[in-house]
């Protein structure tokens, strides 16, 4: 897969940038800025950044408050009208140029970010739209390809614990991070349920002194069905033993023993029996079907007269005796017994009445069945009214004399618990009220819908039934809100009391005993999922102590990965030196912390060196180098297509700027990247000339002479002096590729110096609109003819030209390489037509 | 050049890697399951977690513990293996 790389960017109104767009296109993988101080060289590198980010990070890393940055971006003369944006038109992964723009809404203000707007191919874009061209931004604060110098030192002035966060997602391990978080949730979300109703039985149950050597060992293990049986049952055994009392032969009556014993002695404390109550059934008003029914009863009925409904059934009855049925001749009435009264005729003739009342019948029928359900329904409404705890079906005397009595209760009680009494009395007396209104209603419907149900014809209005219904919906509603009310105070006070109770008379644990040994199954299936969550939480233990390991290795692998990319790019900077950067890692014993080490040797065969932490022991010029190190490994890391260096070495390490000018540069080319150099040496700058002119490295120059136009760039690689002058430099190579580049270099100082002669010619004519871009696209075989009749001060001017033009113009596309006395002969004929013509 | 303190044990020796970048990268999860022990429920973990069929890695791992779960609540139905 290829990696991004910027064709050309354009820069309006940002910070040195002014009114007049400057653009700087890119040919090669190459390319050299230079520019004195205070030229705008920062701001171009800053341009990248905000083309990239939106962001310039100097704000956050240099300003000691962000208010100095406030209205830092937008350049201070630029007119009102002109917008400040940043635009370029990059080569995605896809192979395909795109043209990202941003520009600046609003600018850094008080306490407040800038705003922009990214748009790319034209279209509103996001961050994330980037991501898709290739241009993977990195980890904040240094998230573009844009190194400067502010930038450079971020991670030896930040934190180790900062340094540790930011290299975790250089290195992109936060999402190892993320599934250890989630399996630990999981360990954490199959911790066995205390609070399982069967397992707070069992644990109640253990407590009892007499049954806790028998119970416990189910704290550790699973028995089977008839295991857990036998020792449920040991453990009642030992409790009546304990009790002296008999016991009975089989298990079961030893259970129902316990029970008997527990409630008579807990009878002796307090009758706790009268809270017993069965759960409230649901209950559901009758379906419209019915009352449908009813109804269409009636409207048959209409149709009916009283005479026939009365008939009707001894006609049927008749019809139903076959011989009558079958009758062809008169017979003997079966009801009367007049004889030869039921002719054949008048046997068709009661056919025909009982199917004119056929649907009638069918109607009854209906009707009987949904007054059937009606009573069914109603009766249902009286049973599941009857849930109310048993002390309130008892009459107040019975209760009384067992010893239910509020005072009772209260004096068992603490007298902190005398405000959880009054309020389940408060609920005792609701749920009076509506149990008793609910039975009431319930016991007159059903005695109602009897009465229809014994005279169906006494069903006339079948919609008061229906209210009637309504009210006991209503009524059964107010129950459910009572009872819901009533069962969470019991909660609250029959807890108290219980243990009061069964403290009082020794029976802690013995209820709990007894409901666990009523519900075996669900005992053991409480067993079995608890003792299966304690053994998968303590392997997911073990798993998450795995994946720490692991997690452990895997970042281990990649920072002794990147750490190993430093260190060569350090070794490609700084060889042979005693002291070097030895490698960054997480702090053993502390993984959230990371170092950079640095060994120091005695020779600079580095043997046996000792390791210090780099910000201790290293110069500001070795942290400048292992700050130009850790950014160009990141960059390869990351697969970034394109860097910008703001001048990456001090000025004051000369020795290294030669390694960086040769080895790494070279490097970085090597490895595909593009590499984009400012610098405000203009040593440099014709150093890098010089040695990447068979890169074709871009040269341009930065100065800002007026305020109002801003910065301005210039191309000096398209200056007809600096082509002819590179040209002859590359036609000293002995080798084939440097004299086609040279070839290629004098053609196009061909096609410039006609592009000049032609404009120069305009210019003395008095066209002072006359540019060089008029002449844009025409290549030398197009420009050559104009420009010969120009050639006067000597008849053999033309010819020269014309042979340059002839032996020149191909190179770009043949195979066919010039030699050196071609191209010595073209450059010294066309030193010399310059020379002559545009001194 | 000898260094001895920044050994390397990284399966992409970083001499090798410098200027180049693996054909094929391997993600973070793939480079993890390799420090898991086969077959052992972290590998497990793992793997659902990294390629979540229909369902959220979240989901994905808590499916692979109830799976888990599931097997442990069998262990009892086998009665040699049952306190008795």
């Amino acid at each position: 897969m290829t990696t991004p790389k910027i064709n050309w960017i354009e820069i309006q109104g940002f910070r040195a940038f002014g009114r007049r767009g400057q653009t700087l296109s890119f040919g090669s993988a190459l390319a050299a800025v230079w520019a004195p101080n205070s030229q705008g060289k920062t701001s171009l590198a800053e341009a990248f950044e905000f083309l990239l980010t939106g962001q310039i990070v100097r704000r956050q890393l240099v300003a000691s408050t962000r208010d100095e940055f406030a209205d830092s971006l937008r350049n201070a003369h630029l007119p009102a009208e002109m917008c400040t944006f940043v635009e370029a038109v990059i080569t995605g992964t896809d192979g395909k140029s795109h043209r990202i723009r941003r520009t600046l809404i609003s600018d850094y203000a008080k306490r407040k970010d800038c705003q922009s707007a990214l748009q790319i191919d034209g279209r509103d874009a996001t961050q994330t739209d980037l991501a898709t061209l290739g241009i993977l931004l990195s980890q904040p604060p240094l998230a573009a390809p844009v190194l400067a110098q502010h930038t450079l030192g971020y991670l030896f002035s930040t934190g180790p614990q900062e340094r540790a966060t930011y290299f975790r997602r250089i290195l992109e391990v936060t999402d190892l991070e993320v599934l250890r978080g989630a399996v630990a949730a999981l360990e954490a979300s199959c911790k066995p349920d205390d609070s399982d109703l069967q397992w707070t039985r069992l644990s109640s149950a253990t407590a009892i002194e007499t049954a806790e050597p028998i119970l416990s060992p189910l704290n550790a293990g699973v028995p089977t069905p008839k295991g857990l049986a036998a020792v449920i049952d040991e453990a009642i055994t030992a409790i009546l033993t304990a009790a002296d009392h008999p016991l009975p032969m089989a298990p079961v009556q030893r259970l129902a023993a316990l029970e008997e014993l527990l409630q008579e002695r807990r009878a002796k404390t307090f009758p706790i029996n009268g809270f017993e109550r069965k759960p409230l059934a649901d209950w559901n008003e009758p379906t419209k079907e019915e009352w449908d029914s009813l109804d269409s009863f009636l409207a048959e009925r209409e149709t009916v007269d009283e005479e026939t409904r009365r008939l009707t059934a001894l006609f049927r009855e008749a019809l139903a005796i076959p011989e009558v049925d079958a009758a062809t001749r008169p017979i003997d009435c079966v009801l009367c017994g007049v004889e030869g009264s039921l002719t054949p005729e008048r046997i068709a003739h009661i056919r025909s009445r009982a199917q004119e009342t056929e649907s009638f019948q069918a109607a009854r029928t209906a009707a009987m069945d949904s007054l059937r359900n009606l009573v069914t329904s109603a009766r249902a409404l009286d049973a599941a009214a009857a849930a109310a705890p048993n002390f309130l079906s008892m009459y107040s005397k019975e209760r009384r004399k067992a010893g239910f009595r509020i005072e009772r209760i209260r004096a068992l009680l603490d007298p902190s618990a005398s405000v959880a009494i009054d309020i389940w009395l408060a609920s005792v007396r609701s749920l009076a009220r509506a149990w008793a209104t609910t039975k009431t209603i319930a016991k007159a419907l059903a005695a109602e819908i009897d009465d229809k149900l014994e005279d169906l014809d006494a069903l006339d209005d079948p919609q008061t039934l229906n209210s009637k219904f309504s009210e006991a919906a209503d009524a059964f509603g107010g129950l459910a809100d009572a009872m819901k009310q009533y069962v969470k105070a019991e909660g609250a006070l029959l807890e108290q009391i219980t243990a009061v109770v069964d403290a009082a008379s020794e029976t802690v644990g013995w209820q709990e005993l007894i409901d666990a040994a009523r519900d075996q199954d669900a005992l053991r299936a409480s067993l079995v999922e608890r003792k299966a969550r304690v053994s998968l939480q303590g392997e997911l233990k073990a798993a998450l102590r795995q994946i720490d390991r692991g997690n452990e290795l895997v970042l281990d692998d990649k920072f002794a990965h990147l750490s190993g990319g430093i260190q060569r790019w350090w070794d490609l900077l700084r060889p042979d030196e005693p002291t070097f950067f030895s490698a960054v890692r997480p702090r053993k014993q502390a993984r959230r912390t990371v170092d950079f080490k640095a060994g120091l040797s005695l020779d600079a065969d580095r043997i046996a060196p000792k390791v210090r932490d780099v910000v201790a022991v290293f110069s500001q010029s070795q942290l400048h180098c292992l700050g130009l190190a850790l950014f160009i490994a990141r960059a390869l890391h990351e697969r970034t297509g394109f860097i910008v260096l703001d001048d990456p070495i001090l000025s004051s390490d000369e020795d290294y700027r030669a390694n960086f000018q040769a080895a790494v540069l070279e490097e970085l080319i090597g490895a595909g990247v593009q590499v984009i150099v400012l610098t405000q040496d203009r040593k440099t700058w014709k150093n890098l000339e010089h040695r990447y002119l068979h890169e074709s490295i871009d040269m341009f120059q930065m100065e800002l002479t007026n305020r109002a136009d801003g910065t301005s760039v210039t191309n000096s690689g398209d200056d007809l002096t600096a082509m002819l002058t590179r040209g002859e430099l590359l036609a000293r190579g002995g080798h084939p590729n440097l004299r086609k580049q040279a070839g290629e270099l004098l053609r196009d100082a061909a096609e410039r110096f006609c592009k000049e002669m032609l404009v120069h010619d305009r210019w003395t004519k008095g066209d002072s609109r006359a540019a060089l871009s008029d002449h844009d696209g025409k290549n030398l075989g197009q420009l050559q003819p104009k420009v010969e009749p120009l050639l006067i001060a000597d008849p053999s001017h033309p010819g020269k030209l014309r042979v340059i033009a002839s032996q020149l113009n191909p190179a770009n596309h043949d195979d066919e390489t010039p030699d050196q006395s071609t191209l010595k002969v073209a450059l010294g004929d066309l030193k010399s037509l310059k020379k002559q013509y545009l001194p | 050049m000898q260094n001895l303190i920044a050994e390397s044990d990284s399966d992409n020796p970083a001499d090798a890697t410098i200027g180049r970048n693996p054909a094929v990268a391997q993600t973070n999860f793939e480079r993890l399951i390799q420090h898991l022990p086969e077959g052992s429920l972290s590998a497990k973990l793992v793997a659902a977690y990294a390629a979540p069929a229909n369902a959220t890695p979240d989901d994905a791992v808590a499916k692979v513990a109830a799976t888990r779960l599931n097997e442990l609540k069998r262990i009892h139905d086998d009665t040699e293996n049952q306190l008795d």
